[in-house]
């Protein structure tokens, strides 16, 4: 059956190597020709492509191996088990909420199957501002092609209630919409892609890359995390890792990889920290972990007076990039309009307040349409991102400041959600702001949204896309690594994930990682 | 750097200095506030039998605060709700992910939350077991609107959290109408016993 688990009866299983990091009890040394650091959307692709060329592959992930099976779409558990820090990660002042998955498959097991091919527009601003070659929109466009066929990704035609309330606000105002290709194959439309998919229906590292992979002789070790790189001259000879308990601690047991290639697939958090946290790595001009982007995101509400349902039905399936690009690439920071899920917990932390206000608000929970902005960062002088730098305990920690240029766009976007809620029938509108009340009409909203208090912690942001920190280019002075992935300063060492990308995507990243790893792989594997 | 600030250079640093932030507890600062209160440190108090992160006083704490941060409190369907101490005992599961920094942040919290002084700073002028569910409310209210990037860190990190666990219980969820995983999909869950 589809929703057969291939980690319970996939029909190679008995072949597979999987090492669970909470279940050995003495250090060990394993070889490979190739060790990639994280299972996510950059780590599967490259593991995949990697063992195919006929290569050794390891491929280590800090979080648990959860697989279909283990998804009983309840919401805590899904947090606590799939998310870094239970999806309470943050930025350093706590401003910003960052949702990143922790477990095999990494952030492609628990996202909301939004796929879009890097805009024109980001493309095109990489080319001629960061010097990346041979990324052009037709250089990439076979990359995404491949990569759409290889996860089954189309555009979604049955948008649910919530999806529907933004095709309607935007048709009736005239602003540009449509659907969302998502990376699914026979969906049952159950709306539960964040907390992992029970049918094996989304397309996955876990169900795709990862079990090709493992068909190919790679090995998977999970609840492992690396912490540094052993470093000889110009190169990476391996790299250290701790063992993982069940509760999520450190154990007293260690694994050493030597290996011919080393590959960063850790997400823009954790790749530039396993770089920070190598002793003598090579970095002159100080850029690791630099120009850290988030689309930091925003969220409005609005009430309806028929149900609307928001945890029926696939999360998002429509957009808007009305507000994307029409102040120019390097303009006031651009927003997409998506929908957000509206499962309890999930919109309970997203509406920000308490009390009995709160309490009202999520009463209506059935009724309520939910929508977020994603900011573009990283366009504009102004907007120069995070820092993701080492704590006292050797941790990652990003700072981001979330200053005046970023909450003009916050303002902007408030507007138009509040203005496309009122134009799709909505009753109510509130904004996931301290200062919002319940309005009741578009005056309201638009009068009282010019007057909110725009500073940190006083509205709700998120993150579900963390990205740069290692920048692809061809200046070794302005970039991290060359435009192969391959690092500057040292011969067999490669970034392959988000953290590559100069400036944030403009649109949910996950093909955006795909298609450029798929490239870079392909690439790397083509060498001798 | 890596050695504990000495409470001088603290002062001295102010505390606005982003420096500060970057390398301690920000909860810390709520320990200058206090004056004589800072450093407290987590390892006083009661242990719980049951409980791997929570102590005794973190407890009555909690429950104090979970009605009124969610609203239950002044709500119409007060009479029903989940167990607290279930809602308490997710929120004790949650300590074991929570980064190590925003963990010792919650705890400091929960001191300053305790000892009489510092508690008094944070807006709260009586016993936990004296106050009313509207003074409780009101301090919530003001750290939501202080001026103080810090007490709206306290309160997003607690009330966050706090309404996290409340709707992760089955009971909490329902309560807002949500009727649980689609119709679809229960056929197979229940086969595993999970329904």
């Amino acid at each position: 059956m589809q929703w057969d688990d291939p980690f319970r009866q996939g029909k190679n299983l008995a072949s597979w190597s999987l090492i669970d990091g909470a279940d050995l009890s003495e250090d060990i040394t394993l070889e490979a020709d190739v060790v990639i650091v994280g299972s996510g959307a950059g780590g599967g692709v490259a593991a995949e492509i990697l063992s195919r060329s006929g290569r050794k592959v390891i491929l280590i992930e800090e979080g648990s191996l959860k697989s279909s099976g283990d998804f009983r779409l309840k919401e805590a558990q899904a947090y606590l088990d799939l998310y870094q820090e239970g999806m309470t990660r943050s930025t350093q002042d706590g401003a910003i909420c960052i949702l990143q998955g922790r477990t095999v498959g990494g952030s492609t097991t628990v996202n909301w199957t939004s796929s879009f091919r890097t805009p024109r527009e980001t493309l095109g601003y990489w080319g001629s501002e960061w010097g990346l070659e041979g990324c052009g929109v037709e250089e990439m466009a076979p990359w995404f092609a491949k990569m759409e066929q290889r996860l089954s990704i189309e555009p979604w035609l049955s948008p649910n209630s919530n999806n529907q309330v933004l095709d309607r606000g935007c048709e009736a105002l005239g602003w540009a919409h449509a659907p969302i290709p998502r990376n699914v194959k026979g969906c049952w439309n159950l709306g539960a892609c964040g907390l992992g998919c029970p049918t094996n229906a989304k397309q996955s590292m876990l169900v795709t890359t990862i079990p090709a992979a493992l068909d190919r002789g790679a090995r998977l070790l999970h609840r492992v995390r690396v912490q540094e790189l052993i470093i000889r001259k110009e190169r990476v000879i391996g790299l250290v890792a701790d063992m993982i308990d069940r509760l999520g601690r450190v154990r007293p047991f260690r694994v050493t990889i030597h290996a011919q290639q080393c590959i960063l697939s850790a997400g823009a958090i954790g790749s530039p920290a396993v770089l920070l946290r190598s002793e003598g790595i090579p970095d002159p001009y100080r850029l690791i972990g630099t120009r850290t982007f988030l689309h930091p995101s925003v969220f409005g509400f609005a009430e309806f007076a028929e149900p609307i349902e928001g945890y029926q039905g696939a999360p998002q399936s429509s957009y808007s990039d009305h507000f994307q690009w029409r102040d120019g690439v390097e303009g006031p920071m651009g927003f997409k309009l998506e929908a957000t899920p509206m499962h309890p917990v999930f919109a309970s932390v997203i509406m920000r307040g308490h009390g009995l206000t709160h309490w009202q608000r999520m009463q209506n929970l059935p009724h309520m349409a939910g929508t977020l902005a994603l900011l573009r960062d990283g366009f504009h002088p102004e907007s120069t991102g995070g820092r993701v730098s080492l704590g006292t305990a050797r941790q990652p920690v990003l700072d981001y400041r979330v200053g005046a240029f970023e909450m003009d766009g916050v303002r902007r976007a408030y507007l138009a959600m509040a203005e496309m809620f009122f134009a799709a029938g909505a009753q109510k509108v509130n904004l996931g702001h301290s200062d919002s009340e319940d309005y009741d009409s578009w005056a309201k909203a638009r009068e009282a949204i010019a007057k909110f208090r725009y500073e940190p912690l006083r509205l709700r942001l998120g993150s579900a896309h963390v990205m740069g920190g290692c920048r692809m280019g061809s200046d070794p002075k302005r970039s991290v690594v060359n435009t192969k992935g391959r690092y500057h300063h040292l011969e067999n060492l490669y970034v392959f994930d988000g953290s590559l990308f100069p400036t944030s995507v403009g649109a949910n990243p996950q093909l955006s990682i795909y298609a450029l790893v798929a490239k870079c792989a392909s690439e790397l594997a083509a060498s001798s | 750097m890596q050695e504990p600030l000495s409470r001088r250079r603290f002062v001295s640093l102010g505390l606005n200095s982003p420096w500060v932030l970057r390398n301690t507890g920000k909860m810390a600062l709520f320990g200058l506030m206090g004056g004589a209160v800072w450093p407290l440190s987590s390892a006083f108090g009661q242990s719980v039998h049951g409980y791997h992160h929570l102590r005794a006083q973190d407890i009555r704490i909690l429950q104090r605060l979970l009605p009124v941060a969610v609203g239950w409190q002044r709500s119409a369907q007060k009479g029903e709700g989940p167990d607290l101490e279930l809602v308490i005992r997710g929120l004790d599961e949650m300590f074991l992910v929570l980064s190590e920094q925003h963990r010792n942040d919650l705890f400091f919290l929960f001191d300053l939350l305790t000892f009489p002084v510092s508690r008094k700073i944070l807006g709260l002028w009586k016993d936990w077991d004296a106050a009313t569910d509207q003074e409780l409310e009101t301090m919530l209210h003001a750290w939501s609107e202080s001026s103080l990037e810090l007490k709206r860190y306290a309160y997003q990190s607690l009330v966050l959290l706090l309404q996290f666990a409340w709707y992760s219980t089955e009971k909490g969820a329902q309560l807002t109408g949500y009727p649980g995983p689609p119709a679809a999909i229960r056929p197979f869950l229940r086969a595993e016993g999970e329904l």
